[in-house]
Formats: C-alpha cells, structure tokens, sequence
C-alpha cells in the first residue's frame, strides 16, 4: 500500500469513528447523515470509475467490466439517497444489508488469501465480526435506539480493523 | 529472460562474436548482473543507488505508486527489462493518458535497441553485457510495458498453449506461490488487480513465467490488442535474439561498421543451428545446462556459476578514485548512461511516465549527483579518442 493509500486509509477510518460516536450521541438525526454520506461516497467511486472506462479501459479487453461496475456503483448511490426520506427502520435495514455484505466479502476474501498461502486470519475476523454485529442489529432492530448502539460500535470495530490493515505488509505473488 | 539466457547464452553469443573467454565472461556477467543490481544491493556496497537495473519483489511492495512513485518504477523497467519498441507509435480514438502508456510497450528492432547498443560501442565490458541484456529482453518481453498499467499489461482467461504439431492446449494459470510444472502445462500468474497502477499490473506478471520460457509458443489476447489474438512464438523470437546479439557484439567489437536491427547474424550461428535449436525448443524450466555446455564446446574453458558476491570485495577495497575503474564501477557508470538515455528519450517524446529529464549541471545537486561519476567518466573517454 503506497503511503498515500496508507493516509488516505486512515483519515477515512477516523471519520467513521467519529460517525460511530456521533450516532451514540444522536441515534435518531445520525442515519441521515450517514446515508447522505455514504451515498457521496457512492457517487465519487461511480462516476471516478466510469471516466477511467471512458479515458482509458475502453481500450482494454475485458474492459467494459469498469463500465458495469460505475454504472451499478451510480445506480447504489442513487438508491442510498433516495432512502433518506423514509422511515429510520428501513435505513437501518439497508445498512445492515451493506454490513452483511461487506462482512461477507471479507470473508471471502480471507478464504482466498489461504488458497494463495497468505495470511487469512484478520480478515476472517474483522469479516465476521461485521455480519455478527449486522446480525445483532437485527435482533434488536425494534428494541428503542440498541440496535443503533449495536450498529454504531460496529463502525467504529470497522474503521479500527482498517487502520490495523493500513500498517501490514501483505506477501503477493508476483512474477518477475 | 532468465540466468539460462542473459548468462550462459550471451557468454556463448559473444563466443561466436570473436570475443575471447576472459572477455565473454565480463560480458555475461554483466548481463545477468541486470536482473541482480539492486538499490538493496548498492546500498550494501554504498553504491550510487540510481544505477539499480532492477527491484526486488520486498522493494516492490514498499514502492509508492503516486505520481514520482510510478515515474521511478518506470525508468528502471522501460530501461533495462521492457525497452520501448516505438515512442511515438500512433493509435486512434484513444486518450492522451492512454497513449503515453501505450507507447512504452516493449518491442524488438525499436530505435532505442539501436541506442542502446550504440551507447554501448567503445564503452566496457559491463556496458556490452548490459546492452545484451536489454536487447534480448525486447524479444522476450515485447508486447507488455515496463510501467504499472492495468489497460496494457493485463491478459484475459484466452490463453493456449500452442504445441509443435499444431495443436493447442486451454492454459488455466494458478494463483499460488508453487513453482511451474511446464511437463503438466502448470503454470503460475499474478492475480488480476484493478487498479490502473497497481505494482501487479507492472510487466508480464499476467502471462507468468510464459514470456521466459524458450520452448513455448502460445497466443492470448492482450489488453492493447483489441480483441486481436497474438502470437507469441518463443523459439522463433529467441533464436532472433542470439542472433541479433551476436551482430550487435560483431559491430561493437568493430568487426563491422554498422549495427542494423531486423538483421540476424547468419554466418556463426548457422554452423550450430541445430544444436541451438534443439536448445531453445527442450521443454524445461531453464535451458542453463545445455547453453553452459555449448559455451564450454566452444572455448574449451570453463564457465563458473553466476555468482553474485564475485565483484563486491574489490569495490569495497578501492579508493573513492579508483572505484569507477573496478568491475562494478564500470557496470554503475554503464547503467547510468542507459538510464540516461532511455528517460531522455521518454522525455523528449513529450511522455511524462518515466520522469523529467534534467541537463546535468556543475555541482551537487541532489538527485543527480550520481550521474557525476557517468558524465566524468564520458568525458574522459571523450578526451582519450580526440587524442588518439
């Protein structure tokens, strides 16, 4: 990870962190901002990734594969935005599912990583972790502002994994 | 290419060109010692670090890959391992940004191969050595670029594997760390990445070993090709390589006046077609057995093991003045100029990838204070032909 990355990985961690803290503080107001967020975000990698089809991948083999993925990647934006006026159970719902499924990538991930010798284990963790606290979240989801609580620590479980991964050197296969 | 080829294959190149045994053994030395100069290795010598040839795979991992990052990786690759086949080849309906990495795709016969070999002519030993490397690596490598890109260098899953008889064979490469099995057809490739400038997607990772193997011949599609299928005939490019080394070595020895790319040398090599064929086709890992046993043949003496270690006593033990003038000293100027010039061209073709180009002025000026020891060394050179 080049140190830009490294930073880059960091300053974004710390903001969930202070996200997660935020939510504690204000369970009901926070959702929005989050999904205001998360959308933003959304709609930066969406519209980064298809300017690299159009600038670049277009003329690359296989290289509609960047267009799908900006297209899909816009297309989440706009749905996490259009969350932002329905009821607050609903937006949890849908961060739940995201958690799921970013733990579930982790996972796979890890799974992978121990196919090619790597180390697997962290992100094994952390991917179980996060479908756990989804899990929890469920659980309690009617239960007043404990499924909030429980998603929030999930943040900041998240944003402390990254930065843990941020600092480790990971062996690649790499021909020379 | 592999120690099979830039060792014991030059040494028998420069066999055929006239040199002597002593000489040919610089001269091989020197080309594999591309694929082991290092900065971890000049650091260790307390060489200047800007003549490293290439990178470890550790030293990979730790580059950068912001814009000075990639501009560093560039100029080692392009110069040394992925030479540029043409730095103003055109392509149609593309971007700027594209086309300044498309334009470092390696390939034989390019100007810079003439450059490279020209730079080489009244230089050492070691600069020869180097000049071999680099031009039997436009053979071996063409069609990818010494620079992280994933739009160039990535392949796809269309890869077969095409047989002497004719026939071809699906290649589904692994993504382990278990070595080539090229009896079973097993073989091993990077993981696809993608990022546009990830280290993974810097030279040939995405076809393996492939490109280093001489038996093979197989076909793929590379990310540039538009969907063209591409051939890579290794026997073929491989025998080209010899021989093209041996004319390049014929001219730098002065035996003829003119070093002329998609020429073959066809005189020497022609007395042991077969036996060279029959070397570069064997279906195995690395050929250095039997190039090493065609070399001896030749001499009659013997061709020591490559040993890394050989040359670091004596540049440890010299003077500051008398380091330039040792086996590694002159392998470090020689790397220089190549480096130079090949980052030059870049530039001058108005392509940023490898970096800006800077006249060297008097003084310490950071960065470029170990190309002193090159421009002194050049100018002294100069000096001894205007006297004689």
């Amino acid at each position: 990870m080049s140190k830009f990355a490294r930073v880059g990985n960091i300053i974004v961690s710390l903001l969930t962190v202070l996200l997660g803290v935020f939510l504690f503080f204000m369970p009901g107001e926070g959702f929005y901002i989050i999904v205001l967020i998360l959308s933003i975000g959304l709609f930066i990698a969406g519209f980064k990734e298809i300017i690299y089809y159009f600038t670049m991948a277009i003329n690359m083999v296989g290289g509609k594969r960047s267009f799908y993925k900006g297209i899909i990647v816009l297309e989440a934006a706009l749905f996490t935005l259009s969350l932002y006026d329905i009821p607050k159970i609903f937006i949890l719902l849908y961060l739940i599912g995201v958690h799921v499924f970013s733990g579930t990538v982790e996972i796979l991930r890890a799974w992978e990583s121990k196919k090619n010798g790597s180390s697997f284990v962290l992100k094994f963790i952390q991917g179980s972790l996060d479908i756990t606290m989804a899990l929890c979240c469920l659980v309690f989801i009617r239960n007043g502002n404990t499924g909030t609580y429980i998603y929030a620590a999930g943040l900041i479980n998240s944003a402390i994994f990254r930065i843990v991964s941020s600092f480790r050197k990971t062996a690649i296969v790499y021909i020379q | 290419m592999q120690e099979d080829f830039h060792y014991y294959a030059t040494y028998c190149a420069a066999v055929l060109a006239g040199y002597t045994h002593e000489e040919s053994l610089e001269i091989c030395y020197s080309a594999q010692f591309v694929d082991i100069c290092t900065r971890t290795f000049i650091s260790r010598v307390k060489g200047p670090l800007n003549a490293a040839t290439t990178q470890l795979q550790l030293e990979m991992v730790d580059a950068d890959t912001d814009a000075v990052g990639l501009q560093d990786i560039t100029r080692i690759w392009a110069s040394f391992h992925f030479l540029p086949g043409d730095l103003y080849a055109e392509k149609k309906h593309c971007s700027k940004r594209y086309l300044r990495k498309y334009r470092l795709i390696c390939g034989p016969n390019g100007e810079l191969v003439r450059e490279t070999v020209r730079l080489a002519k009244d230089s050492s030993m070691q600069g020869i050595g180097i000049a071999m490397h680099v031009l039997a690596d436009t053979w071996a490598h063409r069609y990818f670029a010494g620079t992280p890109s994933l739009v160039i260098n990535n392949t796809d899953s269309y890869f077969y594997e095409i047989f002497p008889d004719g026939s071809e064979k699906k290649i589904n490469f692994r993504h382990t760390t278990s070595p080539d099995d090229v009896e079973k057809g097993l073989y091993t490739s990077s993981i696809f990445q993608g990022s546009e400038n990830s280290i993974m997607n810097l030279g040939h990772g995405r076809a393996g070993h492939l490109p280093d193997y001489s038996f093979i011949k197989y076909k793929y599609l590379p990310a540039w090709g538009g969907y063209e299928e591409t051939v890579k005939d290794n026997p073929s490019d491989y025998n080209k390589a010899f021989r093209q080394m041996i004319h390049a070595m014929q001219y730098l020895r002065g035996d003829i006046g003119e070093f002329r790319t998609d020429y073959y040398e066809g005189t020497k090599a022609e007395l042991y077609r077969e036996r060279i064929d029959e070397i570069i086709r064997k279906r195995r890992e690395s050929a250095a057995e039997d190039w090493k046993e065609f070399g001896e043949s030749l001499t009659g003496g013997k061709i020591p093991d490559f040993d890394q270690e050989a040359y670091i006593e004596e540049y440890l033990r010299a003077g500051e003045d008398e380091k330039k003038d040792t086996f590694l000293g002159r392998f470090f100027i020689s790397a220089l100029a190549q480096k130079s010039m090949v980052t030059h061209s870049i530039f001058a073709s108005k392509n940023p990838l490898a970096g800006y180009s800077v006249e060297y002025k008097k003084g310490n000026i950071p960065g470029i204070r170990d190309f002193k020891m090159m421009v002194e060394s050049m100018k002294k050179r100069k000096g001894e032909r205007a006297n004689e």
